[in-house]
C-alpha cells in the first residue's frame, strides 16, 4: 500500500478523505448495476429493447402494454433488488465492523430469522397478507434485534463476542419457532408463508419498493458518519473511547440502523441469504481499505442481487427459481471457501 | 487570597494540578477495585505508577480518563467533572495509550498515527492541512518519520508501539496517561521509549503519567513516584525521598537494598 492509497480533497476548513481504489471499485459497480438493470427490464416473456425502455422512462412509451409491463412489472422488481442487495450490503458491513468478525451478519446473529418469525406469525397465525407482512417482518427483525442486544448486554456494555454469541443462540430459538409454526399452521397458509420464506423478488410492487427506498435514502447518510467512528472502534474501545468516541452511542445507533435496512430488506423480499455475509467481506478485499466500506458494500450488494437474479432468469428451468435460494446455494460455497482457505 | 479560590484559578506555586481524581471509588462489576482514592497529578511532571499486579494501576489510569466511570467521586480536570464534559473535549486534553490495540489490518503508518487526530476532526473535516502537519511532526518525535508509508504489519515490536506513542502524541493533549507502554520490548527498545517519554516530559512540557513494571526504570526516568497497593495509594513522592528497603517489603513483599545508581544517581534496587 502506497501513500497515493488515499487523497484528500479540501475546501476551506472542510476536509474529505478518500480511497482512490475504492472510488475506482464504486465507480466499476455503479457501472454494472447500470448495465444489470438495463438487461434486467429487457428481459422477459416480452422482449423490451433498450430504445423502448429510454422512451417509457421518458414518459413516452411506444405502446400502452410495454408502459404497463415496465413500470408496474419490472421497473418495482429491480428496485426492490437493488434496494434490498444495498440494504443486506450496507447492513452487513456494520455488522462485520461492529463485531469485528466476519461471521457477524444480520443472517447469522439471528436477525432474518427474526424477520421471519414475524412474518410468519402475521401470515399463519392472523392469516393476513399483502403489506402487512412487510410490516410484520419489519417487526420481528427490530424485536430480536433488541432481544439480542439486550441479552448481550452485560455490565453497560455490549462486547463483540457476546453480541454474536447470543445472536447464534437467540437466531437457533427462532428457527425452531418457524418450524413449529409452519407444521402447525394451516395448510394453505402454510404453502403461502413458504413462498415468503423462499425469498424472492417475483411480483414485486411500488409497495414494496418504497418503504425500502425510503429507508435507505434516510439512513444512508447519518450512517455514512457512523462509519467513521465505527472504524476507530474496531482498534479496540480502549482506545477509541479516550480518544474521543462515544463507543457506546455509536454502538447502539447503528446497531439499530442496520437492523432497519436488513429488517426492511428482509420483509420486501423474504429471508436472501448470504448478501449482507458476503458483499462486505468481498468488498473490503476488493478495495483494500483498513476501514469497512460502507458504500462499497452497499454497491457491491446490489450488485450481486440483481446478478442472482438475472441468472435466475436466464437459467434454463420453465420455472422462475427463488433468488433467495439462489444466494443460499452461492453463500454455502462461499463460506466452505472461505473455511478451505483458511481465511476466517 | 481567599481560601476558597477554585482549583482552576492558577496558585502562586509551581506545582499546581489540572487532573484531580477526589474520593473516587473503581469498581469491575463484581469487583470493587479502589475505593475512596484521592489523587493530583501535577502539571508538568513525569510521574510513574507502581505497584504489584493487580493493585489497581491500570484501572486508576482507566478511571482518570473516564473510560471506566467512577462508581462514586469524581475525576476534575480544571474543576469540571470529566464525566459530564463532552468526549472530545475530554480528549483533547487527556489522552491515554491503553496495553491493547489492534491496528487494523493493512493500514500504513501514517494512516495509523492519523487516527490519533479524532478528537480534533469531524464528519467534514477529516483531514485538515494542520492535521498533516501535526501527523508528521509526531511521527518525527517517536522516530518513525521514515517509516510513514509501510505497512503496521511489516513492523518488529518495538517499532510498533512507537507508531502507537506517536498516535496519542498526535492527540496533542497537554495530559498523556500510558498503561504499560514498554511491556513487550526489548530492555533496549524499553529504555529508548522511556527516553523519548522523558523528552515529551521535559521539552514538550506534557504532563506524563505512566505505568511502569520495572522499579529501578521507575526511579531513573519519573520526577514523580505514585505507589499503589491493594486498590489505594500508599505513598508518593520523589523516588530519592520515597524508595526505601521498607516500603518495598511493605509494598512488593521484597527483600531489598538500595544503592546509588552510579549513572542516573537515582536510587537503584538490588533484591536480596
Amino acid at each position: 500500500m502506497s501513500a497515493s492509497s488515499r487523497f484528500v480533497l479540501r475546501w476551506g476548513r472542510w476536509s474529505l478523505v478518500c480511497e482512490r481504489r475504492s472510488l475506482w471499485l464504486n465507480v466499476t459497480f455503479f457501472a454494472l448495476i447500470l448495465l444489470g438493470s438495463t438487461v434486467s427490464l429487457m428481459l422477459g416473456r416480452m422482449q423490451i429493447g433498450a430504445d423502448a425502455i429510454w422512451q417509457t422512462l421518458n414518459g413516452q412509451a411506444p405502446t400502452r402494454a410495454i408502459e404497463h409491463i415496465l413500470i408496474d412489472i419490472r421497473l418495482p422488481r429491480l428496485l426492490v433488488t437493488i434496494g434490498a442487495g444495498a440494504a443486506l450490503g450496507a447492513s452487513g458491513a456494520v455488522f462485520q465492523s461492529i463485531s469485528r468478525n466476519p461471521l457477524g451478519s444480520p443472517d447469522v446473529i439471528g436477525f432474518t430469522a427474526g424477520a421471519a418469525t414475524g412474518a410468519l406469525i402475521w401470515i399463519i397465525v392472523f392469516g393476513g397478507s399483502g403489506a402487512n407482512v412487510v410490516l410484520a417482518s419489519l417487526m420481528g427483525a427490530l424485536l430480536t434485534g433488541g432481544v439480542v442486544y439486550f441479552l448481550a448486554r452485560k455490565d453497560g456494555h455490549v462486547s463483540a463476542y457476546r453480541l454474536v454469541l447470543t445472536g447464534i443462540g437467540i437466531g437457533a430459538v427462532l428457527h425452531a419457532i418457524n418450524a413449529l409454526l409452519l407444521v402447525k399452521g394451516h395448510i394453505d397458509l402454510a404453502i403461502s408463508a413458504n413462498l415468503w420464506l423462499a425469498g424472492s423478488v417475483d411480483g414485486r410492487d411500488w409497495g414494496h419498493v418504497w418503504p425500502l427506498w425510503l429507508g435507505l435514502t434516510v439512513l444512508i447518510g447519518p450512517m455514512l458518519i457512523g462509519m467513521r467512528p465505527l472504524g476507530w472502534m474496531e482498534m479496540g474501545d480502549d482506545l477509541a473511547g479516550p480518544l474521543g468516541v462515544p463507543v457506546e452511542q455509536v454502538r447502539r445507533w447503528m446497531l439499530l440502523a442496520a437492523l432497519v435496512l436488513a429488517g426492511l430488506a428482509t420483509s420486501a423480499t423474504g429471508p436472501i441469504a448470504f448478501v449482507a455475509l458476503a458483499a462486505p467481506q468481498l468488498a473490503r478485499r476488493l478495495t483494500r481499505a483498513p476501514t469497512q466500506p460502507l458504500i462499497g458494500a452497499a454497491l457491491f450488494g446490489a450488485c450481486l442481487l440483481l446478478g442472482a437474479d438475472l441468472l435466475t432468469r436466464i437459467a434454463p428451468f420453465d420455472w422462475t427459481m427463488p433468488i433467495g435460494q439462489v444466494t443460499g446455494i452461492i453463500g454455502g460455497l462461499y463460506l466452505s471457501w472461505l473455511l478451505l482457505g483458511n481465511r476466517l | 487570597m481567599t481560601t476558597t479560590s477554585a482549583p482552576s484559578q492558577p496558585s502562586e506555586t509551581r506545582s499546581t494540578s489540572r487532573l484531580k481524581a477526589q474520593g473516587l471509588s473503581l469498581n469491575y462489576p463484581g469487583k470493587a477495585v479502589s475505593s475512596g482514592m484521592s489523587l493530583e497529578i501535577k502539571d508538568g511532571t513525569f510521574s510513574v505508577i507502581i505497584g504489584p499486579n493487580g493493585c489497581g494501576k491500570s484501572t486508576l489510569l482507566r478511571g482518570l480518563c473516564n473510560l471506566l466511570p467512577p462508581s462514586a467521586g469524581h475525576v476534575l480536570l480544571d474543576g469540571r467533572d470529566i464525566a459530564r464534559l463532552p468526549s472530545r473535549e475530554l480528549a483533547k486534553q487527556v489522552g491515554l495509550l491503553p496495553q491493547s490495540a489492534q491496528a487494523p489490518s493493512g493500514i500504513t503508518v501514517a494512516d495509523l498515527v492519523s487516527r490519533g487526530r479524532y478528537p480534533h476532526q469531524g464528519p467534514f473535516r477529516q483531514y485538515s492541512v494542520d492535521d498533516e502537519r501535526i501527523v508528521a511532526r509526531s511521527m518525527k518525535a517517536a522516530g518513525i518519520q521514515d517509516l510513514a508509508h509501510q505497512s503496521v504489519e511489516s513492523l518488529s515490536g518495538g517499532q510498533r508501539q512507537r507508531v502507537w506513542v506517536a498516535l496519542v502524541l498526535a492527540q496533542e493533549t497537554p495530559i498523556l496517561l500510558l498503561d504499560e507502554p514498554t511491556t513487550y520490548l526489548d530492555i533496549a527498545h524499553q529504555l529508548e521509549l522511556l527516553s523519548l517519554l522523558g523528552n515529551l516530559n521535559r521539552e514538550g512540557g506534557r504532563t506524563i503519567v505512566a505505568v511502569l513494571h520495572d522499579l529501578n526504570q521507575a526511579c531513573r526516568y519519573a520526577d514523580h513516584l505514585i505507589v499503589m497497593k491493594d486498590g489505594g495509594v500508599v505513598t508518593e513522592g520523589s523516588p530519592a525521598d520515597l524508595m526505601t528497603s521498607e516500603l518495598l517489603q511493605q509494598v512488593f513483599g521484597l527483600d531489598a537494598i538500595i544503592i546509588d545508581d552510579p549513572i542516573s544517581h537515582t536510587p537503584l534496587i538490588v533484591p536480596k
